[in-house]
């Protein structure tokens, strides 16, 4: 059990790194890597709503969607929970821990259309995980997406002394340096402990 | 007034919305299902007629520990053995069909998301794929690729993916290996009827399997098997 | 609304993977062998011609408060509909592409024509600009196919074309025309560090031809000025 756990969470943070590896998470990984205090920001409120969705999802398929024989509504169903979610965290989060809010309460709308997250449901019953081993899905899900950020946002800080391209400006030198990082990331693959 | 209308508008065009989509999501599914389900199945027997071509294939309920999914029983051939392994990318499921005297009767990647053009080559209907799956017909024992002493010529570029495949066939003899112990006891035991022997044996056979399963990958490989399919991997690696 | 030009902007000036930068997530993860990528291509376009087509018809009735919420289940219904009919119909490209037809969902590029576009334009326009914006991504998709599978495995148009047998398949299985041998192939770039790397190379060369663009017309411009 632990064992399968273990395994799991390696395999979400290193082998098969959301961004990295899996491509889940683009575009707000591309979006708010430019600087490193947002980058921690999103990626606190991303490892909350994936791991909070990951259980909630857990919980409406299994008990709700596969008994009801509704298990293609399994899309519908999810984002509009994650959607739900998001909303309610915000709202949760504006009230009682202002200062937690301050920090991710404007990246919390960006995390409905993360892909990373309804990625991460969706994951989850294809794997057919149970409830802890979803939960700890998402939670190292969110962990690796917040390791690729981090780093991604301290190389970009750099980037911008950086002597390229014209045509690279921007954008086009982005990816090229994640393309770095996802060669490096490569180097986990393979790595298993069973 | 006016604010009860405006706060129940929304809530009753967004249920509405949602219902009409229920609907026909709901009819799709039901043209559908009849057809993704079938499909499934002729891929599932595809597979099998395969790795092992028989009849008729019994599922001999064996429960799935996470690396043999299920083991179905081609009443005199042998069996076909369904195994998960986890390859380069993610998971790789594979048939494997496995003789009475547990040879490997052949392979069939039947769900993987290996890299294309690498790992994919595993599976794919292509000269490079059938040649890689053939040089498992004829294997026993521990199956292993070249570099670790085997005989099996990995995918170059999909190490990992090959050594996936070798682990689950090993895997699939291992367990066929001790279902025929089982079988044999079943056998010393009196058994009623001698003409539906196979059918009682097969009942018998799935107890012992579940009740201990953890032994099965420890389980070295018997001996004797292993000196004839020496000559085999010549020929597929030729090939 | 002059079609030609909304063409022109789906495709080119305002191509949404190369300059809306929306999108990404399924360009680099699928574009692998032609058959993906074609298939992923057409999927994205049928699913946004139809979202726009629903939203525009109903962008009056739909409340503001809860517009996107609408959005959402409408494009979720029909990102549905269209994998429950790859799974009975095309299963090669449903096995293929797995996890990324459902997450068309939060492909942005839906959500982003439906609020920008389609919600506040005619069916017809909103018709017209759903097969454009498929069309422009469709073709991005092509171009990363092609190139990741002629450098990274030596072969055109892998899963769809059998240069063998039939010449073209839909179970997937076909292995593609050979230009060259697998072995001169740089087999990296159909790992995902090429997807990062085509698309960033492929975005630089958009940026320098657009650029190019722009100073011809800013040149042309002030020759007519003096």
């Amino acid at each position: 059990m632990l064992a399968s756990l273990v395994s799991i969470s390696l395999g979400a943070i290193l082998v098969n790194n959301f961004v990295f590896s899996q491509f889940l998470g683009i575009c707000p990984f591309m979006g708010v890597s430019n600087k490193m205090s947002t980058a921690t920001g999103m990626s606190v409120a991303v490892i909350f709503v994936m791991t909070l969705a990951s259980a909630i999802c857990w919980v409406i398929n299994t008990y709700l969607l596969i008994p009801l024989n509704l298990a293609f509504m399994q899309t519908v169903a999810f984002i509009l929970v994650i959607a739900v979610l998001v909303q309610f965290v915000e709202m949760f989060l504006k009230k009682s821990i202002p200062a937690l809010y301050s920090a991710m309460g404007i990246f919390l709308p960006l995390i409905t259309t993360n892909c990373a997250v309804l990625g991460v449901v969706l994951l989850n019953t294809q794997n057919n995980y149970n409830f802890l081993e979803s939960v700890v899905y998402g939670f190292t899900g969110g962990v690796g997406f917040a390791l690729a950020l981090v780093l991604f946002a301290s190389i970009r800080e750099r980037l911008e002394f950086a002597d390229y391209p014209k045509a690279f400006e921007g954008f086009a030198i982005c990816l090229v340096s994640a393309a770095l990082f996802a060669l490096a990331f490569m180097g986990f693959s393979g790595m298993k402990i069973m | 007034m006016k604010k009860a209308i405006d706060f129940v508008r929304p809530a009753l065009v967004l249920l509405i919305v949602a219902a009409i989509a229920a609907l026909v999501l709901g009819g799709v599914s039901l043209a559908t299902s009849g057809r993704i389900e079938s499909i499934a199945q002729e891929k599932m027997e595809n597979a099998m007629q395969a790795v092992l071509p028989a009849s008729s294939y019994a599922d001999t309920g064996y429960e799935d520990d996470g690396e043999i999914n299920a083991i179905y029983e081609a009443p005199g051939a042998g069996w076909v053995v369904q195994v998960t392994e986890s390859g380069s990318q993610g998971l790789v499921t594979l048939m494997v069909g496995v003789d009475v005297n547990y040879y490997c009767t052949g392979i069939s990647v039947t769900e993987s998301s290996e890299t294309a053009g690498l790992g994919a080559i595993a599976s794919q209907q292509s000269e490079k794929g059938d040649a890689f799956r053939a040089q498992f017909v004829g294997q026993t024992g521990t199956v292993a690729v070249t570099k670790e002493g085997g005989a099996i010529d990995a995918i170059s570029g999909a190490t990992i993916t090959s050594k996936a495949i070798c682990r689950g066939v090993t895997a699939a003899l291992n367990v066929c290996r001790t279902l025929s112990v089982s079988n044999a006891i079943a056998v010393a035991a009196p058994v009623t009827g001698s003409s539906d022997a196979s059918a009682d044996i097969y009942v018998t056979q799935t107890v012992p399997t579940e009740a201990q399963p953890a032994p099965l990958p420890n389980t070295e490989p018997a001996p004797p098997a292993v000196n004839l399919p020496s000559a085999e991997p010549g020929t597929a690696s030729a090939g | 609304m002059n079609r030609k030009q909304q063409l022109f902007e789906g495709v080119i000036t305002n191509n949404p993977v190369l300059v809306q930068q929306i999108g990404l997530c399924a360009t680099m993860a699928i574009s692998t062998t032609l058959f993906n990528g074609l298939g992923m291509g057409l999927s994205v376009l049928i699913i946004l011609t139809c979202c726009n087509v629903v939203v525009a018809a109903i962008r009056k009735i739909i409340p503001e408060q809860v517009r996107l919420a609408i959005f959402v289940v409408v494009i979720a219904g029909f990102v549905t509909i269209v994998d429950l009919l790859l799974q009975a119909f095309i299963p090669a490209l449903s096995d293929a592409l797995g996890v990324f037809i459902p997450l068309i969902v939060v492909n942005c590029i839906i959500i982003g024509r439906a609020e920008a576009f389609s919600s506040k334009n005619s069916v017809k326009d909103s018709l017209f600009d759903g097969i454009f914006q498929g069309l422009g991504y469709t073709a991005v998709l092509i171009a990363m196919c092609l190139i990741r599978e002629l450098l990274g495995s030596g072969t055109i148009g892998g899963g769809l074309l059998n240069g063998a047998s039939s010449f073209i398949t839909l179970d997937g299985t076909g292995a593609g025309i050979r230009i060259f041998p697998q072995e001169y192939a740089a087999g990296i770039l159909v790992l995902p560090f090429g997807g990062f790397l085509t698309l960033g190379f492929l975005y630089a060369l958009m940026q320098h031809l657009l650029s190019k663009g722009a100073k011809k017309k800013d040149a042309k411009e002030k020759e007519v000025q003096e």
